[in-house]
């Protein structure tokens, strides 16, 4: 009861950050630890919203928000700047990419995927889970191709080292006649087999290779002829 | 028109963002500064401002945002010390006690008043951010916990530690005549 009254004394006590509240409250506050906290808390919350209540400067929105347009407009104004240049830029790099790929056309052969022998496996293809292998594919061309499209598919336990989540990997490459050979970081999640499909592509025409990943600790040092 | 459209969008905000930002860094410099990067920071999505429905709770909580980078930067900082982040002028001033006129009583709740400020410049910012989100600005430890992004447990817990700390600084030198 007598804490009850207290308390509501320190309530209705104004200036609780001028003035000590009457010597009947000091007196109970200094035997009663739970309304000694009680005052504490209440001078702690007195003070923070002493503290907290700050006078705004004059004028602080305008001067805040006019700069804040100003660099709006810098912003945009360099933007514009970027999209001219970069739109140009483009435009140039496309003429001199056109003519050029042009004149290089009018002295090379078209060449198809047809002209793909086949697909080797230069290095084992036999992982444990967890491990990585650099493992190196050669293809070998009659002719060459130009822009040709590169696909590799993996099943979902088969990913590439450092391709994370990534199950299929497109790329356009120049394949030269002859060997070319292309070194894929293959890596095995699960202990299952899974096969690994090399598309190559030009102008619609397709020529697939599947190669086998084997889940084993077996080494086979032979090459592997797909 | 760009101009009038963000001013009529942000200047109701400005006067509640700047009593926040003073109250995180206790410095007006550095409140002005906060609300200013906070205006650079969003007058370039005006168009996703009118689409929010509550714009000032999102203002506060981009506000936020800066400045705990700005204060991480500050700390990361490798030629300030931590300690150059107080005020080396700021030192807690020495509490007096049995003054009984009123003169000695301003002067006292002006001394407790330097040594709360001090404290709340050396606790940490998350502490000291709640704490007045709590008790001056009447949020809820959820809504505190929703701006800190942590849980209502780690809001209560910091706004304990903070309390506990600064009492003892507003408690100094308070004796009561008990005489009466």
């Amino acid at each position: 009861m007598i804490c009850e009254s207290i308390r509501k004394q320190i309530d209705e006590w104004q200036p609780i950050l001028e003035r000590l509240p009457p010597a009947e409250v000091g007196k109970h506050i200094c035997e009663c630890q739970l309304c000694n906290q009680y005052y504490e808390n209440y001078k702690l919350k007195a003070f923070l919203n002493d503290i907290g209540q700050i006078k705004v400067p004059d004028g602080l929105a305008s001067r805040v928000i006019s700069k804040a347009l100003k660099h709006q407009q810098n912003n945009q104004q360099a933007k514009r700047k970027a999209r001219y240049w970069l739109k140009y830029g483009v435009a140039a790099v496309f003429v001199i990419g056109l003519s050029s790929s042009f004149i290089i056309r009018q002295n090379s052969l078209i060449s198809a995927p047809d002209s793909v022998d086949y697909a080797k496996v230069l290095s084992n293809i036999e992982l444990q889970v967890g491990e990585v292998k650099n493992t190196q594919i050669q293809l070998r061309l009659q002719q060459a191709i130009d822009e040709a499209m590169m696909t590799v598919r993996m099943p979902p336990h088969i990913k590439l080292a450092g391709y994370e989540g990534v199950q299929q990997l497109n790329w356009q490459t120049n394949l030269k006649v002859g060997n070319n050979v292309m070194i894929l970081p293959i890596q095995l999640l699960e202990p299952n087999d899974g096969k690994i499909n090399i598309e190559v592509e030009r102008q619609g025409i397709k020529k697939s290779f599947v190669i086998t990943v084997k889940a084993t600790a077996y080494k086979n040092t032979e090459t592997n002829t797909i | 028109m760009f101009e009038d459209e963000f001013s009529q969008l942000f200047s109701p905000h400005v006067t509640v963002l700047y009593r926040l930002a003073y109250q995180w860094t206790l410095d007006s410099n550095d409140a002005e500064d906060l609300v200013q990067e906070l205006a650079l920071k969003v007058v370039g999505q005006i168009e996703k401002i009118k689409e929010i429905e509550q714009v000032r709770p999102w203002l506060i909580k981009v506000m936020y945002r800066i400045f705990v980078d700005l204060y991480r930067r500050k700390k990361n900082n490798p030629v300030i010390y931590n300690e150059a982040l107080v005020d080396e002028n700021d030192t807690p001033p020495s509490t007096s006690s049995n003054q009984s006129n009123d003169t000695a009583n301003v002067t006292h709740t002006e001394n407790l008043k330097s040594a709360l400020i001090h404290e709340l410049k050396t606790i940490e910012p998350n502490r000291a951010i709640a704490l007045f989100l709590f008790e001056v600005e009447g949020y809820s430890i959820a809504e505190i916990a929703e701006l800190q992004d942590v849980s209502e447990g780690t809001i209560k817990s910091r706004l304990f530690r903070a309390k506990q700390t600064l009492r003892k600084s507003v408690s100094l030198g308070t004796f009561w005549d008990t005489r009466s």
